[in-house]
């Protein structure tokens, strides 16, 4: 990603989605700055990908915490707009892509923290396969009051007991 | 409280002089099995050791504490990934001496986990992961802890998978149970 594609990124970011924009046990409040965003995920372990045009973006996808010697990761991804309906072409290609990404890197599992508000999200997860394996019990603060945060995984097909 | 001996117990900032003890406990191979995390880095032991002793929970969201029964050290408690906006930490517990990783010795390391986290740091709720194989912990901690996820094949060893279990404990549920240990004794 460019410097110049960042910055209209980052002002599509947050003139579309004023609410949490990503969420991740880790790093559970949206960017300040560019910079902040750009400086966390410039680096290795945490690789990002813009998802459409530099100058109109429709989502980004990260993996962080990227642990090699279990072959797994966390995935958050943003739609910046509307996420697409589960099943349609645009979930696939998605899912497809960020699959691809995964294989690349090794990866037989990746874990996804989704604020429980977001249905639309984990609609969309559970649709690529994804299944809940717990709920950390008011685990985020946001707008005055705590969220639980809903944890699914995605195992490629060797790992699974 | 007198009968948990818990007014025995002491909680402090780890110093120097405890170095060569935790050296002696990161070193155990059940200890390495158990604990893996970012913070703790096996291959960089005296950095480590340096991180523990100047950790300031406010600045580097990290904190590392000893516990001690009338002097004697009996376990690390390490606050990482302090987040004051959530008012929440991952807690890494090492019980050190082999023989009270099962039993209440355990259990009052948790107790005391729940007094820095709770009456000192004001945090909200406090987590831990556990690895499935760590039987002694995982009997502790369920005891202790609800537990909220299990990361199913999470772990990858020469055995093949094993799961990673997610505990969390609410300071609300913390001072519940505080008050009926203190119920009970007040009755006894």
């Amino acid at each position: 990603m460019r410097e110049g594609d960042l910055a209209a990124f980052y002002r599509q970011f947050l003139r579309v989605r004023a609410e949490p924009v990503f969420i991740d046990i880790f790093k559970p409040i949206p960017y300040q700055s560019a910079a902040q965003f750009a400086e966390y995920f410039a680096v290795e372990k945490r690789p990002l990908w813009m998802m459409g045009r530099p100058k109109s973006p429709t989502a980004y996808f990260g993996l962080h915490y990227m642990l090699h010697r279990h072959d797994l990761a966390n995935l958050d991804f943003v739609y910046f707009s509307a996420y697409p309906s589960p099943g349609s072409d645009a979930a696939h290609s998605f899912w497809r892509y960020v699959r691809g990404c995964m294989v690349e890197r090794g990866l037989t599992r990746v874990q996804s923290f989704v604020i429980e508000s977001s249905v639309e999200k984990i609609r969309l997860l559970e649709s690529f396969g994804f299944r809940q394996e717990g709920l950390l019990r008011e685990h985020y603060f946001h707008n005055g009051k705590m969220h639980d945060i809903v944890v699914h995984a995605w195992m490629a097909e060797g790992r699974h007991g | 409280m007198a009968k948990l001996g818990l007014d025995k117990i002491i909680v402090r900032r780890l110093v120097p002089e405890d170095r060569p003890l935790l050296r002696l406990w990161l070193n155990d191979p059940a200890v390495r099995q158990a604990l893996e995390d970012e913070t703790l880095d096996f291959s960089k032991i005296p950095e480590t050791m340096a991180l523990f002793e100047s950790s300031d929970p406010f600045c580097d969201g990290a904190l590392g504490l000893m516990v001690e029964v009338m002097g004697r050290p009996i376990g690390l408690i390490h606050f990482a990934w302090l987040n004051w906006i959530n008012r929440n930490a991952e807690v890494i517990v090492l019980v050190g001496p082999g023989e009270l990783r099962h039993s209440l010795g355990a259990a009052v390391v948790v107790e005391k986990i729940g007094h820095v986290a709770f009456r000192m740091l004001n945090l909200h709720k406090i987590y831990a992961f556990v690895y499935a194989s760590n039987q002694d912990a995982l009997s502790v901690f369920r005891k202790l802890m609800t537990e909220e996820a299990r990361l199913h094949n999470y772990v990858k060893s020469s055995q093949g998978y094993g799961n990673l279990h997610c505990f969390g404990l609410l300071a609300g549920e913390y001072f519940a149970a505080m008050e009926k240990i203190k119920g009970r004794h007040i009755c006894a």
